[in-house]
């Protein structure tokens, strides 16, 4: 969530080769997120190639925001 | 999302570590993918300017507007294709206006002064590349 906060959306594979997770961890973290309704994912082709692109709704920019500031809270100072 | 799990000062800060390592290597990559999208862009549109210019004297005007339709739809499937978007859509509705407006002059003038075929190719490179520099910074 972290990653998909910087940028409007992002392949599938750049996340996971970005957050060094493997496909199926990765995607079982996107379904889960997505379920929560943090995360918003679109299926396409590029080409004949499918693809999957993640990005972060508004309600998962909103979590991972109250997040961050709950983790400096409890760090004990802005980050 | 919520912070269950994290207990201490310490584990804390490592998730905030973390978050910001994500954050970092997001804005990098997107970054990269911008400045290479307006990059190659600005070559192909000012490219394609130039060819149109060794063109021009066999070519009616009526096809410069099957050109021009033509670079968009390059545009807009070239964007799609990108594997991370980063771009603010403010820039990017900037820069396609500002390079509409050198390129439909371009082309106004184009036919009773050819030199602004390449005149008209460099500005036109340099918006993209002033989106470049912008998104680089």
């Amino acid at each position: 969530m972290a990653f998909l906060s910087e940028v409007n959306r992002a392949e599938f594979a750049l996340v996971r080769e970005s957050v060094e997770l493997t496909a199926p961890a990765l995607s079982k973290q996107v379904a889960m997120l997505e379920e929560a309704g943090y995360l918003k994912v679109e299926k396409g082709y590029v080409g004949k190639r499918p693809r999957t692109w993640l990005s972060l709704t508004t309600t998962g920019l909103r979590a991972m925001r109250q997040h961050l500031d709950a983790l400096r809270a409890i760090a004990g100072g802005p980050d | 999302m919520n912070s269950e799990g994290i207990v201490d000062e310490g584990q804390a800060r490592d998730a905030l570590d973390a978050a910001e390592r994500a954050r970092e290597s997001a804005r990098r990559i997107g970054r990269h993918w911008a400045r290479r999208f307006f990059l190659g862009f600005g070559a192909v549109s000012a490219g394609s300017l130039l060819v149109v210019w060794s063109l021009s004297p066999w070519l009616s005007q009526a096809w410069w507007g099957l050109w021009y339709a033509g670079l968009v739809a390059v545009l807009s499937i070239w964007l799609r294709r990108q594997p991370v978007r980063a771009v603010p859509r403010p820039l990017l509705f900037l820069l396609i206006g500002v390079w509409a407006v050198v390129f439909g002059i371009t082309m106004a003038i184009a036919t009773e002064f050819p030199i602004a075929y390449p005149i008209g190719a460099v500005l036109g490179f340099g918006v993209w590349a002033t989106g470049a520099w912008w998104v680089g910074r």
